[in-house]
């Protein structure tokens, strides 16, 4: 017997089922499956799930994402991206060859950088590559932070919503895969920008998010 | 990724981050009479910043040199676990127990002359641990209104007494905590995590009737006028707290 409805909001060890049909976000005691997570709950064919609300980034192969520079080595870079784990980019997954005495001409701390991840070790930290036309230095220094759970409700349908935020501010941005969100654009237009991203990270469960922020876009842009 | 450049550019324009006025508050919330087995406790929340206070009134022997007063002790813990992310790291949580410590203490809020049982041989010691449950910012108020409320709230029993009295205080003399952090010369108060990151230095001032304590961090300067213009707010601003403070506080 399935003791939860679909799109239930479920606590950490609340009984799911009696069936022992639990999927991912649960765990079997016996024949009881027990949610793992705080979030919704998903009913599927093969059977109850529980997708939590918030997260943590994972870092996985093929992700691209925003990351800033936290130390400078002899012949890499560490590079933070919102991963628990320890990530560093070489200089050899650089389009350009490097001066390897003068790491710091091209990427200093601080500097935010769009890369990708290419291999994911055992212990679970990363080598990030900058190979390819897609991947640069980011002007800038400007970030918004927003849970990885979230990110869907940031890009919208087909990048609808981003796509609103990043006319109306007048705004660069760029949503990495981690939920680092690179803004540049003048000082006041990066202002707005950043209280959008905040306002998605604080209501992503209105269904009337899009009015909301077309609302906060055009109330703020009236004070000017 | 704390957006130190971008804060720093526009506090020259008196902008923050989350569209805060430079002497606006975050929303401030306190609940009273959260822990059962203390005497009495507060849960104080400002903005995201979180901080639970807790106030045990013990007997015990008198210090030697204060023979004809009681005690007060307080104990603040910052956990690594109430940092949203590994920058946003306390390094000041010391200090923060010792501020909160002399604000109180220096207020006079609380009669130590009237928690003597026997003179010289024992006392009424109130203890006040104070935790940090979150760091959004600004712990040196949080950690101030959350002692606070929870002194205001404490009730204790005597040892051989079925009855419960509350502590001796004069709530006239409430010293509210304002903390400001000065970005390119610019002043603002009750800084976020990533503003005190950002921030050239740090002042809080508790303000009861008058100046109580005050307290300095960082490594930048305040001229006599910016000190002046913060006791000013300061002022200006308590009656709100107070206010709030005495309305959640059911004695």
């Amino acid at each position: 017997m399935i003791h939860v409805k679909d799109h239930d909001i479920v606590t950490p060890g609340e009984l799911l089922s009696d069936e022992g049909n639990g999927s991912h976000g649960t765990y079997l005691e016996g024949t009881k499956v027990f949610s793992k997570y705080f979030g919704v709950i998903r009913i599927e064919p093969k059977g109850v799930g529980v997708q939590p609300l918030t997260s943590v980034y994972e870092p996985m192969e093929g992700d691209e994402v925003v990351g800033q520079i936290t130390e400078v080595g002899g012949k890499y870079w560490v590079v933070d991206i919102n991963a628990p784990y320890y990530t560093r980019l070489d200089v050899r997954d650089m389009n350009i060859r490097i001066d390897t005495n003068e790491l710091d001409k091209y990427l200093d701390i601080g500097d935010l950088v769009y890369v990708r991840v290419f291999k994911i070790y055992p212990n679970h930290s990363a080598d990030v590559s900058m190979r390819g036309t897609r991947y640069a230095k980011l002007p800038g220094r400007t970030t918004a932070k927003i849970d990885i759970m979230k990110l869907p409700r940031l890009i919208g349908k087909e990048g609808t919503m981003i796509n609103i935020i990043k006319t109306e501010t007048n705004c660069d941005m760029l949503v990495g895969q981690n939920g680092i969100v690179w803004i540049n654009g003048e000082d006041y237009n990066k202002a707005l920008a950043l209280a959008a991203v905040n306002l998605v990270e604080k209501e992503y469960y209105n269904p009337n998010l899009m009015d909301k922020i077309k609302e906060l876009l055009k109330n703020v842009r009236g004070k000017v | 990724m704390d957006n130190y450049d971008y804060i720093r550019e526009i506090a020259k324009k008196k902008m923050r981050l989350d569209g805060r006025k430079s002497d606006e508050r975050r929303h401030l919330s306190i609940k009273t009479g959260v822990i059962n087995h203390s005497d009495g406790s507060a849960l104080v929340e400002l903005g995201g910043t979180k901080a639970l206070a807790g106030v045990k009134v013990l007997p015990g022997e008198p210090f030697p040199d204060r023979a004809d007063e009681g005690g007060l002790i307080v104990n603040f813990e910052a956990s690594e676990l109430a940092n949203n992310y590994e920058s946003d790291r306390i390094m000041y949580s010391v200090e923060v127990g010792r501020v909160t410590d002399r604000g109180i203490r220096e207020s006079n809020i609380i009669d130590l002359k009237k928690l003597v049982i026997e003179a010289g041989k024992k006392v009424l010691f109130v203890y006040i641990d104070i935790f940090a449950i979150n760091n959004d910012g600004n712990l040196l108020d949080v950690a101030n209104i959350a002692a606070l409320s929870a002194l205001v709230n404490a009730v204790y029993k005597i040892e051989g007494s079925e009855e419960k009295v509350p502590l001796p205080l004069n709530l006239d003399k409430l010293a509210i905590s304002h903390t400001f952090v000065k970005i390119s010369d610019t002043i603002l108060l009750d800084p976020s995590v990533s503003e005190e990151n950002a921030a050239d230095t740090r002042l809080s001032i508790a303000v009861g009737e008058k100046i109580n304590s005050m307290q300095k961090g960082g490594s930048g300067f305040f001229t006599a006028e910016d000190v002046d213009y913060c006791a000013g707010i300061a002022f200006a601003k308590k009656e709100e707290v107070k206010n709030l403070l005495t309305k959640a506080v059911k004695r």
